[in-house]
C-alpha cells in the first residue's frame, strides 16, 4: 500500500510525508493527476489524499478518475480517499455530495493530530468487520474501556446523564460535558429510531415520537461503548442493521441553519439535526457501515483545559461504507 | 427532563425554564397558550437540549409568534446561545435580551458565567473583559469564540 498525495500545499506535503512514515509506507508526491491516475492503475491499495479546496480542484480529480480508471470501478476505493479542504464542511457542499467522498479533513491538521489520524488510516486500510468495532483500534494501550448495551430507547436519557457526570468526574469541564452528552444523545437516538429496518428495508421508527419505549429485538440491541485514555475520549455507538443512507447522511451534515431556516417537518418525528451538531462540536467522527450488518458511529473528542480549545480542535469527518458479497 | 415556572406581571406573562430540552418535553402543555401580548422566557438553567428538543421548542414559539405576542428572551444560558447562532430561526422573531458569557480561570481552570445585556455587548464590541475568579481570585478570561458565541448579534 501507499500513500499518494495530489497537492501542492506545503503544509499537507509535509504532514502526509510525515504519516506515510509512522505507517511505513511508501509516500508519492503525485504532482498531476495523470500520475495520480498512473499510480492508482498499478496498485489500487493506495490511500489518496488530494486538495480539494476549491469545486474546480475537485472536479478536475473526478474526472481524471473518470476517463482514465472510472468512478464506479473496483481500483476507486473512496474509504481511502481523503479530501482536505481549508473551509468547513457546510462551506463546501461540493465535497460532500462527491460520488467518491470517503473522508474529509479540515486543513487544520498539525503534529499533535498525528497518533489518532495514523490509526484512522489503518482503519481506512484494513476496513473494519462486526468483531473489530472496537474503540481500541484508536486509544492508547491504558485507555479504560466499557461497554453498555441498550435494549430500549428509554435506556437513553440514564445513560447520556451518567456520561455527563463521569466525563465532569473526569476532569471535562461541565459545558463540554453537556455537549459530549448532547452528542451520545443525537447518535443513540438515531441508533434506536433511525436505524431499525423492516424486511423490505423500510425504516420502521420514522414516525414513531422520539419519546415512546422501543424494545430491540434480541440479535438488534445496540453497543453503547465510551473510552478514554487520559488525552482522547471515544463514544461509539453501534446498530445492527446496517441501514444507513449515505447520501441522505452527507445531506444533513452539509446543512447550514444560519443561512436557511430550519423548518419544522410534521411528517418525520426527527429533527434533521444531531448529526451536524455532533460532527461540529467534535474532534472527528468515523461513521463505518456494512449494509445490512452494522453502522458504527466513533466520535472523538480531545480533553482540553478549556472549551475554546475544545471548539478549536482538529476534526474530521470519514464515512466508510463496505458491502459485503451477502449484503 | 424540564421545569418551567410560570408568572404573570401585568401584560406580560414570564415563564422560566430548568432542566434539559429532549424528546419528553411538550411545551403546548408544560407553558399552554399564552393571552398576554407579551411573553418573557429565561433560559438561565437549561443545560442541554437536543435536536428534538430544538424541532419541539421551534414549532411551540412559532406558534407563539403567530398570534402576535412579543417574545424576549432572557438570561440565556450557553446551551441556548449555542442553537441562536447555529439556527437563524430559533428565536422564531423574538429578541434576545440577555445571555451568559462563559469564561475559564486561567490559574484553576474554574469555569464561570457572567451575565451580560446584548446592547452592552455590542456597545464594548464583544470585547469583554476579564474577570476575577470567584474561586481562587485568578484572572478569568473568556471562553469561547467571539465570531461564534455572539455570531447572532451580527446577524
Amino acid at each position: 500500500m501507499k500513500l499518494i498525495l495530489h497537492s501542492e500545499h506545503a503544509q499537507d506535503i509535509q504532514f502526509f510525508h510525515a504519516l506515510a512514515g509512522k505507517l511505513s509506507i511508501p509516500f508519492i508526491h503525485a504532482h498531476d493527476l495523470d500520475q495520480l491516475c498512473e499510480e492508482l492503475n498499478q496498485d489500487s491499495e493506495c490511500i489518496v489524499v488530494i486538495d480539494a479546496s476549491t469545486e474546480n480542484l475537485l472536479k478536475a480529480f473526478e474526472t481524471s478518475i473518470a476517463e482514465n480508471i472510472g468512478v464506479f470501478s473496483e481500483k476507486i476505493k473512496p474509504n481511502h480517499i481523503f479530501m482536505v479542504c481549508e473551509k468547513e464542511l457546510h462551506a463546501c457542499p461540493f465535497i460532500t455530495t462527491s460520488e467518491l467522498f470517503g473522508n474529509y479533513l479540515p486543513r487544520t491538521f498539525n503534529e499533535e493530530n498525528t497518533a489518532l489520524f495514523r490509526r484512522i488510516l489503518e482503519v481506512s486500510k484494513n476496513g473494519a468487520t462486526v468483531s473489530q468495532l472496537k474503540l481500541e483500534r484508536f486509544l492508547e494501550p491504558n485507555a479504560k474501556i466499557q461497554n453498555y448495551k441498550i435494549t430500549k430507547a428509554t435506556m437513553k436519557l440514564s445513560l447520556v446523564e451518567a456520561l455527563k457526570e463521569n466525563l465532569v468526574k473526569l476532569g471535562f469541564q461541565i459545558r463540554t460535558a453537556a455537549v459530549i452528552a448532547s452528542a451520545t444523545d443525537e447518535i443513540i437516538m438515531n441508533a434506536t429510531f433511525d436505524a431499525p429496518i423492516d424486511s423490505n428495508g423500510k425504516h420502521i421508527y420514522l414516525n414513531t415520537p422520539r419519546n415512546k419505549e422501543i424494545v430491540l429485538p434480541a440479535d438488534k440491541i445496540v453497543d453503547f461503548n465510551i473510552g478514554f485514555d487520559g488525552t482522547t475520549l471515544a463514544i461509539s455507538v453501534v446498530d445492527y442493521y446496517g441501514s444507513l443512507n449515505r447520501k441522505k447522511l452527507l445531506g444533513h451534515l452539509s446543512q447550514d441553519f444560519h443561512k436557511e431556516e430550519f423548518k419544522v417537518k410534521s411528517n418525520v418525528a426527527g429533527a434533521g439535526l444531531g448529526m451536524s451538531n455532533v460532527y461540529r462540536n467534535s474532534g472527528g467522527i468515523l461513521i463505518e457501515n456494512e449494509f445490512g450488518h452494522y453502522t458504527s458511529v466513533t466520535v472523538f473528542y480531545k480533553k482540553t483545559a478549556s472549551y475554546k480549545e475544545f471548539k478549536d480542535q482538529f476534526h474530521f469527518l470519514s464515512l466508510h461504507c463496505y458491502y459485503s458479497s451477502d449484503a | 427532563m424540564l421545569n418551567i415556572v410560570k408568572n404573570q406581571k401585568d401584560d406580560t406573562l414570564l415563564v422560566k425554564m430548568s432542566g434539559t430540552i429532549e424528546e419528553n418535553v411538550d411545551f403546548a402543555a408544560l407553558i399552554g397558550a399564552p393571552n398576554t401580548p407579551k411573553m418573557d422566557i429565561i433560559t438561565r438553567e437549561v443545560l442541554r437540549i437536543n435536536s428534538v428538543g430544538v424541532k419541539a421548542w421551534i414549532k411551540y414559539f412559532q406558534s407563539v409568534a403567530t398570534k402576535g405576542i412579543k417574545m424576549r428572551f432572557m438570561e440565556c444560558s450557553t446551551a441556548i446561545v449555542e442553537q441562536i447562532n447555529l439556527i437563524s430561526n430559533f428565536t422564531c422573531g423574538g429578541s434576545v435580551e440577555s445571555i451568559f458569557v462563559p469564561f475559564c480561570c486561567s490559574q484553576c481552570t474554574t469555569e464561570l458565567l457572567g451575565l451580560f445585556r446584548c446592547t452592552d455587548l455590542q456597545k464594548i464590541n464583544f470585547e469583554i473583559p476579564d474577570l476575577k475568579c470567584s474561586k481562587c481570585g485568578g484572572v478569568a478570561q473568556f471562553d469561547d469564540i467571539p465570531e461564534e458565541y455572539f455570531g447572532f448579534l451580527s446577524r
